[in-house]
């Protein structure tokens, strides 16, 4: 009887060690907000920001933490209703004790009911650990798209909604620690607007809110008084469509009344120096969305505000530091990496990537010569920099560069072979007889024109930077 | 014939059903009478009739006027299965075997191996019901306890990640797609 009561108990841990661990890698995990919220060092975020996507596109916690010193996060969720939005804050306390909390309130207008993205479901409830908070608010995202009793079920058993994205894994699902760069969304791409059009719908109608919305304002409300946090309502800036801007005078109605700090940057245009010709990103909800541009003037505003009216406790002290610092870092080499990639001038591009690799970890460069004459002073002068001098150019090799230090030269070798393991990636340059060329895991590239050929590569983001050459002539080619 | 004509008409009320139904009422037939003009070239061919090439070659026989059938069943209409057979008696193009046609069919890479590694674990698991004369359950309580278990556990996982469940899934409309 024990013998075989051992067996069954054995059996069982194996089957929940692996139901464990193919859920762990089903999951959806490349979700802002949750689940990455769990992996934060506890204790650790001093401001919380809510809302939908108009959240997820505005806060950049980045520059919060680089330029204001605010330990940030979105714990947010792509078309998430109000109801959604209190269950993640209520969520949230139970690993963090934020000093603040920001909510975007776009939702008290906007309501995603019906069935018809059932996804809207599942990215606001699936990724919830199992809890009370995680029940209620499945019965809540799921009355509220009429959703049926089997929905709820298999939402609350997990398994039967995320076993079907087997065919859509990646090698990070496979990850342990995947995806974790904070809730912000970045965009460089760009959309533009007309005054006539960003104003067409601006009203000072005060409408009513719904009665579900203003219980779950009210529950924010009383959430945080218990807790000690402050609470902050704001709207994103964006296309109002018609009827929203009654609903949002309403919220800021019911904030005053209940003495809640509501900013509304949709009235605040000049006040932050917005502009709808730059600041929103091209995408498929046209009008919804702001690109870096637009958020970076939003989320500077919100720095100086929480720095002039709050004190935070800066609860990054007690651990947390690195996460805040990888997320500004990662953020600093996207910037760095878009601002290279949009160089055509010879001499500027040479410069930013010398600055570039000699100053800022992570990134790998390779020059390819192929015996040319450059004249140009400048050029010349620039790749001295890097140990690459007149000899050199004449007589052509390969150069390959990490963090700024020379890792490897093929001067005077027609077959040659480097082959290095960045931390998730394999890059291999390899010469034969002359002709030369360079595999990124199995992308395959080569000389792009005759003369000079760069390559950069960023481990930090894990992207390929640029791919460029120079002709004889000093232009660039792409 | 009739048989064969209602076991169609069971299907669905379409014209497709029938002609599914009558073909295999007309394979029946015509198998019969066939049956002693067979055996007289059998005789005469002198063929091994219990080979196994001589059996491979009944079964695919016998797969390809199923397989044939199944255009009716499938298609939408007589027209659309009578497009189906010309295309494929008439527009014979081999190189779409090799250019990821197949994967645009309605199952993907991915699902194109779950499929093979289904068919293998069906194969073994009729391997050991013939060859054996055991039923799986009673076949793995003959065998030790690691195999046992990994069996089950990989039949459950399986089943468990590439299972036809959840909440988009209904498994009525799995079975009779088009009833």
């Amino acid at each position: 009887m024990g013998k075989k009561f051992l067996k069954i108990t054995l059996f069982i841990c194996l089957l929940i060690a692996g139901l464990s661990y193919t859920y762990s890698v089903l999951s959806l995990k490349m979700q802002p907000g949750l689940p990455n919220m769990y992996k934060l060092e506890k204790n650790s975020v001093d401001v919380m920001f809510y809302g939908s996507s108009h959240c997820n596109y505005t806060i950049n916690n980045a520059i919060l933490w680089k330029d204001y010193g605010i330990a940030s996060y979105d714990m947010v969720g792509g078309g998430q209703n109000l109801g959604s939005t209190y269950y993640y804050m209520e969520e949230t306390l139970k690993t963090q004790k934020p000093a603040l909390m920001a909510v975007e309130l776009v939702f008290t207008s906007w309501r995603r009911t019906g069935l018809e993205d059932g996804g809207n479901i599942y990215r606001n409830t699936i990724n919830m650990h199992w809890s009370k908070t995680f029940f209620e608010n499945l019965n809540y995202a799921v009355d509220l798209a009429e959703g049926s009793e089997e929905i709820k079920e298999a939402i609350a058993l997990k398994y039967p909604v995320t076993h079907t994205r087997y065919s859509d894994l990646t090698e990070a699902d496979f990850e342990r620690d995947g995806y974790l760069r904070g809730g912000y969304n970045p965009s460089w791409t760009k959309d533009h607007y007309k005054e006539s059009e960003v104003k067409k719908f601006m009203s000072d109608e005060i409408g009513e809110l719904r009665e579900d919305d203003k219980m779950y304002l009210e529950k924010m409300i009383d959430l945080t008084d218990k807790n000690d946090i402050e609470l902050i309502f704001f709207i994103s800036p964006y296309v109002l469509r018609e009827g929203d801007a009654p609903y949002f005078n309403a919220a800021e109605q019911f904030a005053e009344e209940h003495n809640i700090p509501f900013l509304n940057f949709n009235k605040m245009y000049d006040q932050i120096g917005f502009d709808f010709d730059n600041d929103m990103r091209a995408e498929k909800h046209a009008g919804s969305h702001m690109n870096n541009f637009g958020s970076a003037k939003v989320t500077n505003y919100f720095g100086e505000y929480i720095t002039e009216n709050y004190t935070l406790p800066n609860l990054w002290k007690n651990g947390g530091q690195e996460y805040f610092d990888a997320v500004a870092q990662y953020w600093e080499h996207m910037e760095q990496n878009y601002e290279i990639s949009r160089l055509n001038n010879t001499n500027e591009y040479l410069e930013y990537m010398i600055t570039l690799m000699q100053n800022h970890k992570g990134y790998m460069v390779m020059v390819a010569v192929d015996g040319a004459g450059f004249n140009d002073e400048e050029l010349l002068t620039s790749l001295k920099k890097i140990g690459i001098g007149q000899a050199e150019l004449g007589t052509g090799g390969h150069w390959i560069f990490l963090d700024g230090e020379a890792q490897f030269s093929s001067q005077g070798k027609d077959d040659f072979l480097y082959y290095k393991e960045l931390e998730n990636h394999k890059f291999a340059l390899q010469g034969i007889n002359g002709n030369w060329n360079f595999m990124l895991d199995k992308e395959k590239s080569g000389k792009i024109t005759d003369g000079l050929n760069i390559f950069v590569y960023d481990q930090i983001t894990e992207k390929i930077v640029d791919k460029i050459g120079i002709d004889s002539t000093g232009k660039i080619v792409r | 014939m009739i048989t064969f004509l209602a076991s169609g008409l069971w299907h669905g009320a379409a014209w497709t059903y029938v002609v599914w139904g009558g073909l295999h009422g007309l394979y029946q037939i015509i198998g019969e009478q066939l049956q002693p003009l067979r055996n007289h070239i059998n005789e005469r061919m002198h063929t091994k009739q219990e080979s196994f090439s001589y059996k491979a070659g009944r079964i695919f026989i016998t797969f390809c006027l199923v397989d044939f059938a199944w255009i009716f069943f499938r298609a939408d209409s007589i027209k659309g299965a009578l497009e189906i057979i010309r295309r494929i008696f008439c527009s014979i193009n081999p190189w779409v075997l090799f250019d990821g046609s197949l994967y645009e069919l309605g199952l993907n890479m991915t699902e194109i191996h779950i499929l093979l590694v289904s068919l293998v674990v069906l194969l073994l698991v009729d391997l050991v019901k013939y060859k054996r004369q055991l039923r799986l359950d009673l076949f793995l309580d003959q065998q030790c306890i690691w195999f046992r278990w990994l069996v089950l556990l990989f039949l459950f996982f399986a089943c468990a990640i590439y299972g036809k469940y959840g909440p988009n899934v209904d498994s009525s409309q799995f079975i009779y797609f088009q009833f």
